[in-house]
């Protein structure tokens, strides 16, 4: 019998299963896939071609909570060097909103607004407390009031009307709204918005196209401190017996642990391997996912590919449209593209696009004439910012939001497994789960932080020393 | 003191207006009631368009006014009387449509029809919303707390001692109630998309957002917060078009003592180191009083009749955000005969009562999607009700007044507002032909059509932007923010100036909340 057994191996399972087995635990790490890493981790889409991970943004600022296993900044070759991170229009130029009159002004606020915004969204929710409530209503007294005065008359604006306030130029706003699509549902023009370019700040939003040489060390990391890492091994169902946890795999064994972290979408968790009589409907998680992953591998290097991560942004009005198509499953005439270019770190010939915007399902389903029409929108897009790339690419894989979900088990395809919006950070749906299975729980701080696996494992450890 | 001949003079007879003179007239207050229009009522008005024909003009329904003012005020010896509606009802294109019944299993057998587990479900999610709609009730018959600190304790403790009536089940669902939007909330309990049409319809109503859009559960809410002699969520005509309600409210405020002036318009407050004095009509007579209550919306008060000159820049600031962005219209049909719904023909208990043009979530979204780049839907929300076949007072025998709310009618058009002076023939006729589909023959019964876009609610109604709930009723909008820090006590920064419209809080629909809280802060004040 394990001690512990962690379902999943993405870089909040691998982060668990390292501080678990450096506290002295028998642990276990079951990963669907072949590899670990999740969508954080490098993949190879065609024979030596590698991307660095699906996901956009990794934010880099809590990193600090792997300091226990000796992972810091320093280890890490970080990609992102502002100078080499441009932001562009939908035409191709650059956009700079750091230069803007209003920029000031903007950052101004959202300083402001960060201690207050990480006393509310910051700790992990369980259940609001009075304590809780307590402690945040003397925090934000301690602010003078100020801050929640207009936490509270901001965050539930839209992104235009938030951006309006500090900015003329459309295409800049469009560049700082750009993140808010991957968090939640919706466009320039949804209420709270705000909120979502506040949290993205708030959690050291820069873009961090990273994520394979994190995801790397953990796993060394991991099988350093004594981890069994068991790839190919698909967990089904958790069940609890008397004194013990069974986790059956879908080959037909099974282990059995005295805790389980589920480090997997909690979605996944309670919908599918607990008892899903646990979760009633009204509390199902929302989860649409509109990302969708092109891997683009070229015979050369384009010379005018100076930038190691591009977010090529689009005007409001277009994004609020691209918004109306997506809602009635159409794909959008022109995407918001990331695209991390990470030349020199994992293969020097290929880029990843993430293209925003991206209707989980259209109508009528993914055929093969809507990935077509799909794939050759992002590459002619694409071309806007690599002129050279028609003449050199070679390989192509596409993971639409559907693939997504079934290749990395993300609920609806969402990249940060469940979206951002105010209810499900502030009062998520917490049904019982049997004693001993634990979940991350982090809010506020997605991407690369594991912040979710840190706190599963830190509420496993804290429960078995208090038994 | 003394030397004026009145206490208080307030600007504007809408209800709330009304219910604020009457309040303060009951305790012996000298009040007078300057309206600009002719008739009474603001919004809430019945006229006479046509000989035989009395048409709600603007709002249409009566179920959110609080029952307490009924009381303290005896509405009912002064002429209000509302009758309930038991239907609501859904025309589709095909199969029999949809209605709602104030019967319980007969709702379940019309529901069961498109999804039996809705039907289960339905009585359930009724239950759920009721009780959420009783607790909000409690917020909207106090004033707001207007702030987080110490000295504000009471205000805060009410509120938490509200939080923990309810169980962690009922306190989640207040949170999605207050952020999700429409389709998000009603997802969560129902399959049939058909259901979800009208249902979520409710939530969009006065604002300009669409049923995906977060924060639209939180109207779907307040819709559950009305109340007709003691039944929740109940909506009712009331006899006599929605001006006898506030016919009644002025002839209480007659009977307490209040005077009441008819085709006065206020062109200015008069405004004395920084204290208001009192007002002046466009005819130039000024009037003075102790103080000013003003019925209007918080443009027109602080805007056009204060001016920002008087009023400190942070203040300037917060109402330069506060959004109003007026998003329907009004359709009024005079007809000398109705004509069968295609899917449930018959002069049936079903038009008796709240008729819904909103045959799914996605007919809706669209509805929003078109009006977000400023033209008005080509196929529109259309709340349609025939109040005659409850009332026949206010049309011929034989003949029927159809009121048709209209949504959506953007403010700004793309061409901007004045547009609407050339489209509004245009909009009138969507408007038919959508009525059309569901009941064909409709533009043969027609003897007279008035239609009401939003320039033309600001124009008679002086509602900005034609915004009928004096702004919009979202998060940033409500309780202590609404109409902006510091304003929520229906004070002004300009002394013995005071506000009582449905631009503070709890403002919006026909309440008198407003009119009732900032009567009860003003004696206290003025004791």
């Amino acid at each position: 019998m394990w001690d512990l057994v962690v379902i999943g191996g993405g870089c909040n399972g691998l982060a668990a299963a390292a501080l678990l087995a450096k506290s002295g635990q028998q642990t276990l790490l079951l990963e669907q896939r072949p590899f670990v890493g999740g969508i954080s981790g490098a993949f190879e889409f065609q024979s030596g071609h590698w991307i660095s991970g699906m996901r956009p943004y990794a934010g880099g600022r809590n990193l600090e909570l792997l300091k226990p296993l000796g992972i810091t900044t320093d280890k890490l070759t970080w990609h992102y060097q502002p100078e080499l991170s441009t932001i562009r229009d939908g035409d191709g130029q650059t956009i700079d909103p750091t230069s803007e009159p209003g920029f000031i002004q903007y950052r101004t606020k959202l300083l402001r607004l960060t201690p207050v915004l990480r006393q509310v969204f910051g700790a992990p929710a369980r259940k609001l407390s009075a304590s809780r409530v307590l402690g945040a209503i003397r925090g934000l007294a301690r602010s003078k009031l100020a801050g929640a005065r207009e936490l509270a008359g901001w965050a539930p604006l839209s992104a235009q009307d938030f951006l309006d306030e500090f900015f003329s130029s459309d295409s800049v706003k469009g560049a700082l709204t750009a993140p808010m699509l991957l968090r939640t549902h919706g466009g320039p023009w949804t209420p709270f918005g705000a909120l979502q370019i506040m949290l993205h700040e708030a959690s050291g939003g820069d873009y961090h196209p990273s994520g394979p040489h994190l995801t790397q060390l953990l796993s060394a990391t991991a099988l350093n401190e004594g981890v069994t890492i068991q790839t190919g091994h698909k967990a089904i169902a958790i069940y609890s017996d008397p004194d013990h946890l069974v986790v059956s795999l879908a080959d037909g064994t099974s282990v059995t642990a005295r805790s389980v972290i589920a480090a997997c979408s909690r979605k996944h968790l309670f919908e599918s391997l607990l008892d899903p009589a646990l979760t009633s409907s009204e509390s199902r998680l929302r989860a649409h996912g509109t990302c969708a992953v092109l891997a683009v591998s070229m015979d050369s290097w384009p010379e005018s590919l100076k930038s190691k991560h591009i977010l090529c942004a689009l005007d409001m009005t277009t994004m609020e449209r691209a918004f109306d198509s997506v809602k009635c499953g159409s794909i959008p005439d022109q995407q918001v593209l990331d695209v991390a270019a990470p030349h020199g770190d994992v293969n020097d010939h290929a880029v990843r696009v993430c293209a925003l915007q991206t209707p989980h399902t259209p109508a009528g389903g993914w055929t093969r004439e809507q990935r077509n029409t799909l794939e050759k929108q992002i590459l002619e897009q694409l071309t806007r910012h690599i002129p050279e790339l028609s003449g050199r690419k070679t390989h192509t894989h596409l993971w639409t939001p559907t693939d997504l979900e079934n290749d990395f088990a993300l609920p609806g395809g969402h990249l940060w497994h469940f979206q951002r919006d105010l209810d499900q950070l502030t009062h998520p749906p917490m049904p019982e789960a049997p004693t001993g299975v634990y979940w991350g729980n982090a809010n506020m701080e997605s991407g690369c932080a594991c912040a979710s696996g840190v706190d599963a494992a830190r509420t496993a450890l804290a429960a078995r020393n208090r038994r | 003191m003394s030397s004026d001949p009145y206490e208080a003079i307030i600007v504007g007879a809408g209800h709330n207006g009304l219910v604020c003179a009457a309040y303060l007239a009951r305790a012996g207050r000298k009040v007078l009631v300057l309206e600009r229009r002719e008739v009474l009522g603001g919004a809430a008005v019945s006229e006479e368009v046509i000989p035989g024909f009395t048409f709600s003009v603007a709002s249409y329904v009566v179920s959110l006014f609080r029952p307490r003012i009924i009381r303290e005020l005896n509405l009912a010896q002064h002429g209000y009387r509302v009758i309930p509606m038991d239907c609501a009802f859904q025309p589709l294109h095909d199969g029999t449509g949809l209605a709602r019944w104030g019967d319980p299993d007969r709702t379940r057998l019309e529901i069961a029809r498109y999804s039996p587990h809705d039907a289960e479900i339905y009585p359930e999610f009724s239950r759920a919303m009721t009780r959420m709609g009783q607790l909000a009730a409690q917020i909207i018959d106090r004033p707001a707390p207007t702030g987080l600190s110490w000295r504000h304790a009471r205000s805060v403790r009410d509120i938490w001692k509200i939080w923990k009536q309810l169980d962690s089940r009922e306190q989640d669902l207040l949170v999605k109630l207050l952020t999700l939007s429409a389709a998000d909330f009603l997802d969560q309990w129902f399959e049939s998309d058909i259901l979800k049409g009208p249902l979520s319809a409710s939530g969009i109503i006065g604002t300009f957002k669409g049923v995906c859009s977060p924060g639209t559960a939180y109207v779907l809410l307040h819709h559950y917060m009305g109340e007709i002699d003691g039944a929740f969520r109940s909506w009712g005509f009331s006899v006599g078009g929605t001006g006898a309600v506030s016919m009644a409210c002025a002839r209480a405020a007659s009977h307490f003592g209040a005077a009441i002036r008819t085709g006065a318009s206020v062109t200015d407050i008069i405004i004395n180191n920084n204290r208001a004095k009192g007002v002046v009509l466009d005819s130039g007579e000024e009037i003075k009083a102790h103080a000013v209550i003003s019925n209007l919306d918080p443009h027109n008060t602080l805007t056009n009749l204060v001016g920002h000159e008087h009023l400190p820049d942070q203040l300037v600031e917060s109402l330069g955000r506060y959004k109003y962005r007026g998003s329907s219209g009004k359709v009024n049909l005079a007809l000398d005969g109705l004509p069968d719904f295609t899917c449930r023909p018959g002069i049936g208990d079903h038009l008796r009562g709240d008729i819904a043009i909103a045959p799914d979530v996605q007919y809706l979204e669209r509805a929003y999607d078109e009006a977000k780049y400023g033209m008005f839907s080509r196929r529109p929300f259309i709340n349609v009700v025939i109040p005659s076949l409850t009332d026949p007072t206010i049309a011929p025998p034989g003949c029927h007044v159809m009121s048709c709310f209209v949504q959506y009618a953007p403010y700004e058009l793309a061409k901007g507002p004045a547009d609407w002076d050339n489209e509004r023939e245009q909009f009138g006729q969507t408007v038919l032909d959508t009525l059309e589909e569901y009941m064909p023959g409709l533009r043969n019964h027609l003897l007279h059509t008035q239609v009401l876009t939003p320039l033309d609610l600001e124009r008679t109604f002086g509602l900005t932007q034609g915004n009928i709930f004096h702004g919009e009723l979202s998060l940033e909008q409500l309780l202590f923010q609404r109409p902006a820090w510091g304003l929520a006590s229906y004070r002004t920064p300009i002394k013995n100036l005071w506000m009582c419209g449905s631009g503070t809080h709890p403002g919006g629909g026909i309440m008198g909340a407003s009119g009732e809280l900032a009567a009860k802060a003003w004696l206290r004040a003025n004791r």
